[in-house]
């Protein structure tokens, strides 16, 4: 644990959270990390109201037709550097939806993707040490 | 009131739409099309049913659409149901009775191609605007 | 209540994405809201259609991804449809064991909507206490089920896994805890006199407006409308145990939020009772297979009544799965309560209803075609109401 609040002090990550077609339970389990058992907000870790302020893009849910249009443009929108995280398995291959006649492919067809945090849901724990491994990979390139 | 008193008055009203007690508190009855709406504003306002949902089914006999109907004083669901040719698709809307009924019929709309006439809004309610009316996905030969 | 000064969302300028796709679109007349249009359709899945290809047991892993927020709720519905279908019975433990999931997810769902309203209306502690005390609900899904959400506990004929007998006391000891810490945050909530100036006499949905909708849920029961499938259409242990259904006849935001926090009590009672009188045997009736024929299953999910129809040919895969959430019915009755209301009230009362989370990121407000508040702002023009009014009670 130490070595998590080490590396998420030294960076505050603004957080926009992103919902394509979800069933809500990623969504839930992010705000669920916000929340005082986890409480990553005293890592500096914030979600904010507009991607234009935004470090981290955390985007769930099965990529649909309707949402595909509000997705391009608002990863485009995202000031770069970015890291682009696929919550869940619905955003990573599309889960058990991968057949429906309103999928539009895998979050990685449309945007580049960074990071991948596999489960259905991930749980809270899961979204942080991917979060930090995001953070780790940036500074690694730098 | 009790079941086998609403037996008699459905029996009674509609003596000639089949009601069938297919279980103890699931009951379909045959309506064709043109008593849709008679059938619906009895069991709507004068019985005070809820409305539950409509489901639309693509058989090889034409298109069915159930309408579920909750009686929660008995906990009992009766089911109209139209059968409607796929050669002339459409049917009544029963949104003059409520505002309940407007967006399951869009969505029937949409997703089985079938017409409902007097439904002002016939915008797509589930699937991206872009998508044309001959898509619909619930028909058995579509994909 | 001492009230914590980080917020959540920090206050910056908007940028209206101007083709953003709403979901609720405000039309407002200076402060007050005279038009809702609604656009759905942003999470549509198509899974009406992926039930037909799968077999009868795979489906209930796919509904329950319907919504996360009340994951048991649609396959209860859809294995009870598929027991009406096949006139099959579960075994009395199976009854028992899906009843205190059941009634898990509506503690967890109701405590959740508790926190977002809370976070609505500018009260973020009321949102950290109520998803603190959501952890030991999770925490006792997770014992019984292996997962905090998508439980995977149900199939057509009985449940999945069982409870095993050395879980009983924990599970009973976690429940003891949170009952204490539900009456407290209930009567917190409930006594609260900024709350009260805040919720009551808000987005009021008369009797007559909830029956030409036909909501369900606690929509329904905090406008007067005595319904619930529990007690009506009975299933599970429901008829087997005691407890009361909770109604209000003041269809306003505080009705709804009475009505939620007293059903988490209830639900504790249910609980509690299933797992004193958890009668030993089977957990499976095991259908072996499904003949032609049509099945309806209704369950009183969180949000009001989830109504599963399935049709078979007598093969292994549904001919014809019609599902129906309860948020269906209830959204669109806020055609009728969000007018005439002031905009700083608008994020609440969409709210109420408890649609899911996402569909209430997604509120825009339009003066003369032109967008005039995007979220962000709908919920600081909430914030500042709040605040006006613990100022009057401050003083």
């Amino acid at each position: 644990m130490d070595r998590i609040k080490q590396n998420a002090f030294t960076k505050s990550l603004w957080v926009y959270h992103l919902a394509c077609s979800p069933c809500n339970n990623c969504d839930i389990e992010i705000l669920d990390a916000l929340t005082p058992r986890f409480d990553v907000e005293r890592f500096g870790i914030q979600l904010v109201g507009s991607p234009r302020h935004a470090d981290v893009l955390l985007v769930t849910g099965m990529v649909n037709k309707k949402v595909l249009d509000r997705l391009i443009r608002t990863y485009a929108e995202t000031p770069k550097p970015c890291l682009v995280v696929a919550v869940g398995s619905c955003a990573i291959s599309g889960n058990m939806f991968a057949d429906s006649y309103n999928f539009a492919g895998p979050l990685d067809k449309h945007i580049p993707v960074d990071v991948y945090i596999e489960g259905c849901p991930p749980k809270p724990e899961a979204i942080i040490l991917g979060i930090v491994k995001g953070i780790k990979k940036i500074r690694g390139e730098e | 009131m009790k079941s086998k008193e609403l037996e008699k008055i459905i029996k009674k009203k509609f003596p000639d739409l089949n009601l069938v007690l297919y279980r103890k508190r699931r009951w379909y009855m045959d309506v064709p099309r043109e008593r849709l709406r008679e059938v619906a504003d009895f069991l709507f306002n004068e019985i005070g049913c809820r409305f539950s949902t409509a489901s639309g089914v693509d058989t090889p006999r034409g298109f069915e659409i159930l309408y579920h109907f909750s009686y929660d004083e008995i906990g009992l669901v009766v089911s109209p149901r139209v059968l409607i040719p796929k050669d002339d698709p459409w049917t009544f809307s029963l949104t003059p009775i409520a505002p309940c009924f407007e967006w399951i019929e869009r969505e029937i709309h949409e997703l089985l191609g079938i017409d409902f006439e007097g439904l002002r809004c016939k915008e797509h309610l589930l699937l991206a605007e872009e998508i044309p009316f001959d898509y619909n996905p619930l028909r058995r030969d579509h994909g | 209540m001492a009230e914590l000064e980080r917020k959540i969302v920090p206050i910056g300028p908007f940028h209206p994405l101007q083709e953003e796709a709403e979901f609720f679109k405000l039309h407002v007349e200076g402060e007050k809201v005279v038009k809702l249009d609604i656009h759905i359709g942003y999470l549509h899945r198509g899974i009406e259609k992926l039930s037909t290809t799968r077999t009868w047991d795979m489906v209930p892993y796919v509904v329950e991804r319907i919504c996360g927020i009340c994951s048991t709720s649609h396959p209860t519905a859809y294995v009870l449809a598929v027991e009406d279908l096949t006139e099959v019975e579960p075994p009395p433990r199976a009854k028992y064991i899906r009843t205190i999931v059941g009634e898990l997810e509506r503690i967890h769902s109701h405590l959740l909507w508790v926190g977002l309203a809370g976070h609505f209306i500018g009260y973020n502690t009321v949102w950290m206490w109520a998803w603190k005390y959501r952890e030991p609900v999770l925490d006792m899904c997770e014992m019984i089920t292996g997962n905090r959400n998508h439980y995977a506990m149900l199939k057509p004929g009985g449940i999945r896994r069982d409870i095993e007998p050395d879980m009983i006391s924990p599970l009973k000891r976690v429940l003891k805890e949170l009952e204490k810490k539900l009456w407290m945050l209930t009567k917190a909530v409930l006594d609260d006199p900024v709350i009260h100036a805040r919720l009551e006499g808000v987005g009021i949905l008369p009797k007559e407006q909830a029956i030409k909708y036909s909501v369900v849920g606690p929509t329904a029961r905090a406008s007067g409308v005595e319904i619930d499938v529990r007690r009506d259409d009975p299933y599970d242990a429901y008829p087997l145990v005691e407890w009361d259904v909770i109604t209000d006849p003041a269809g306003d935001v505080f009705a709804k939020t009475k009505v939620r926090l007293l059903e988490c009590i209830e639900s504790v009672r249910i609980i509690r009772q299933c797992l004193d009188d958890l009668p030993e045997g089977e957990i499976d009736a095991k259908i072996e297979e499904v003949p032609e024929g049509e099945g309806i299953g209704r369950h009183e999910a969180p949000r009001g009544e989830v109504f599963h129809y399935v049709r078979s040919d007598g093969s292994n895969m549904p001919y014809r799965h019609k599902v129906r959430a309860p948020s269906y019915m209830n959204i669109k009755s806020n055609e009728y309560a969000v007018v005439g209301y002031s905009i700083a009230d608008a994020a609440i009362t969409l709210a109420a209803v408890d649609p899911c989370y996402c569909c209430t990121e997604r509120i825009y407000a339009y003066e003369d075609g032109k967008l005039k508040y995007d979220y962000k702002k709908l919920l600081e023009l909430s914030w500042k109401k709040t605040e006006k009014i613990k100022e009057r009670y401050r003083r």
